[in-house]
């Protein structure tokens, strides 16, 4: 039986309440001052990638502002919104070992020269809200007073990090045109670091342990440890930490083994990509690998689906979620969207017109690259995914013949 | 010459007017949303007067030059209007 490696989430286990600053610092020793130049070099070495979803290189993001000391005094902006309905690995995080993202946030504030740190955490997620907020009231005074808890609005755009940035300024959650790039222009027009919890509690290890320790963990190209979420017909559901590079099976088994028939899975979350299981099931669990297969590691998800599950359908339901989820700020994405749900709710539905299929294909084309933020691109991904990997499903409910899942119950719908 | 005589739009002021299409038509065509699709690469020489029309014309300054060098010369520069102006 695997063990999981538990890096961010070793320590008291889960279900319990929050580490306590004592706890934390007993455990994990204070956080040390390492120079900027140096903990920029920590994270650059150590190769850690934003873990929000974009897999954008965390030390990259952190020199670029670092470099730029003439654009003002920055500001860090912790990213806890996690609207992803099927993620929950940051407020796992956040409910379990708030000590390590404020250690996190720490070490970027001083690393950059920030004088103010904004914990922007999901409203929703309340048991991780309460946590922060205590473990904020256990800091110091010094520390406790550049941090500043922002609860965010519900909803799958306020976690962008133009959204994120706006609400902090306007108490508008919608994304915002780029340039001027969050990085220049961001939090109160100064220079911003927009960066995941997850991403941010990786810092904090790296700023203890250093890149050498960091590297040791991972079987591929990608090192490190990274939660992610398991979802479907395993004996346990949740949250688990991985050495990346594990394969799927791997996985599945540390979840306690299958409870039923997988037949796909969907990786990365809603702005996902779908494989078939007999792809998926060997398949390395770090963002080089799943890319070169044409895959997304995105926000960690692995929701797997069994043969009771209509592809045709599961995909139509994101489709549904994603376009009510838009900003309604961009045409392709406001209309576009819709359409798409609609379509394919039809589809699902055992209700297709002739030409919604080809529309649908026609469409996720279409939407790709014509929006503000990548929201209409990620929609389109998953739904473009799901057209080759439930192909038949597909095929079969656009001749209005029969549903491929077994035992399916047909969903309604409007 | 490359890509310095690029287009690029601002989705969020955009409101599918359509006035792009019919300054430029051989440029731009309008998707089944009534927003515009713009061509990939560089403004042809022979339609860079229809690209100057159809950027001047937009009622919601939306439409400008990809680079911000040629972009001083649009109605957006001579506005003086920041890329986050919005209505």
């Amino acid at each position: 039986m695997t063990q999981p490696t538990e890096r961010l989430l070793a320590g008291p286990p889960l279900g319990g309440r929050a580490e306590s600053l004592h706890a934390h610092h007993l455990r994990l020793g204070a956080l040390p001052h390492v120079p900027a130049g140096q903990m920029i070099a920590a994270l650059e070495a150590a190769g850690v990638l934003g873990r929000g979803g974009a897999g954008f290189p965390v030390g990259r993001k952190w020199r670029a502002i670092f470099e730029r000391p003439d654009l003002g005094t920055p500001v860090i902006v912790a990213n806890g919104a996690e609207g992803e309905p099927e993620s929950a690995k940051d407020r796992v995080l956040m409910a379990h070992r708030p000590h390590l993202v404020i250690d996190g946030v720490l070490i970027a504030a001083r690393t950059l020269g920030a004088d103010r740190v904004e914990l922007y955490l999901g409203r929703e997620h309340t048991a991780a809200v309460g946590a922060m907020r205590a473990a904020v009231e256990e800091r110091p005074k010094t520390e406790r007073k550049l941090l500043h808890i922002v609860e965010a609005p519900i909803g799958y755009v306020a976690g962008e990090s133009t959204a994120v940035v706006h609400y902090v300024n306007s108490k508008d959650a919608r994304p915002m045109t780029t340039p001027p790039r969050m990085s220049e222009r961001g939090v109160r027009n100064r220079p911003t670091l927009v960066q995941n919890v997850e991403s941010l509690a990786q810092a904090a290890l790296i700023a203890r342990f250093g890149p050498d320790w960091f590297r040791e963990a991972g079987r591929g190209k990608n090192r490190g440890t990274g939660l992610i979420t398991i979802a479907g017909p395993v004996r346990h559901e949740g949250v688990a930490e991985i050495e990346l590079g594990t394969p799927l099976a791997e996985l599945v088994e540390m979840a306690g083994g299958l409870t039923g028939n997988p037949r796909a899975v969907l990786i990365g979350g809603y702005f996902g990509t779908w494989a078939p299981i007999e792809t998926a099931w060997g398949l390395a669990l770090e963002p080089e690998s799943l890319k070169a297969a044409g895959l997304t590691f995105g926000c960690g998800l692995v929701r797997i689906v069994d043969d009771r599950t209509c592809g045709v359908d599961y995909a139509a339901r994101i489709m549904d979620f994603l376009a009510a989820g838009s900003a309604m700020q961009c045409g392709p994405c406001k209309y576009g969207l819709a359409d798409l749900a609609g379509a394919s709710a039809r589809l699902a539905g055992m209700d297709a017109r002739a030409t919604d299929l080809h529309d649908i294909e026609r469409w996720t084309a279409l939407v790709t690259g014509r929006g503000a933020c990548r929201h209409p691109d990620g929609a389109a991904q998953q739904m473009s995914s799901a057209l080759a990997v439930f192909a038949d499903d597909f095929a079969s409910h656009a001749d209005r013949r029969r549903c491929l899942a077994s035992n399916v119950m047909t969903r309604a719908y409007r | 010459m490359s890509d310095e005589h690029k287009l690029k739009i601002d989705w969020i002021a955009c409101n599918g007017y359509g006035v792009c299409e019919a300054a430029a038509p051989e440029l731009i065509v309008l998707d089944d949303w009534g927003y515009p699709i713009l061509p990939d690469g560089s403004v042809p020489r022979e339609l860079m007067g229809q690209a100057r029309k159809a950027i001047n014309d937009c009622p919601m300054v939306a439409l400008s030059w990809e680079n911000r060098a040629s972009a001083a010369g649009s109605r957006l520069g001579r506005l003086g209007l920041g890329r986050r102006g919005r209505g």
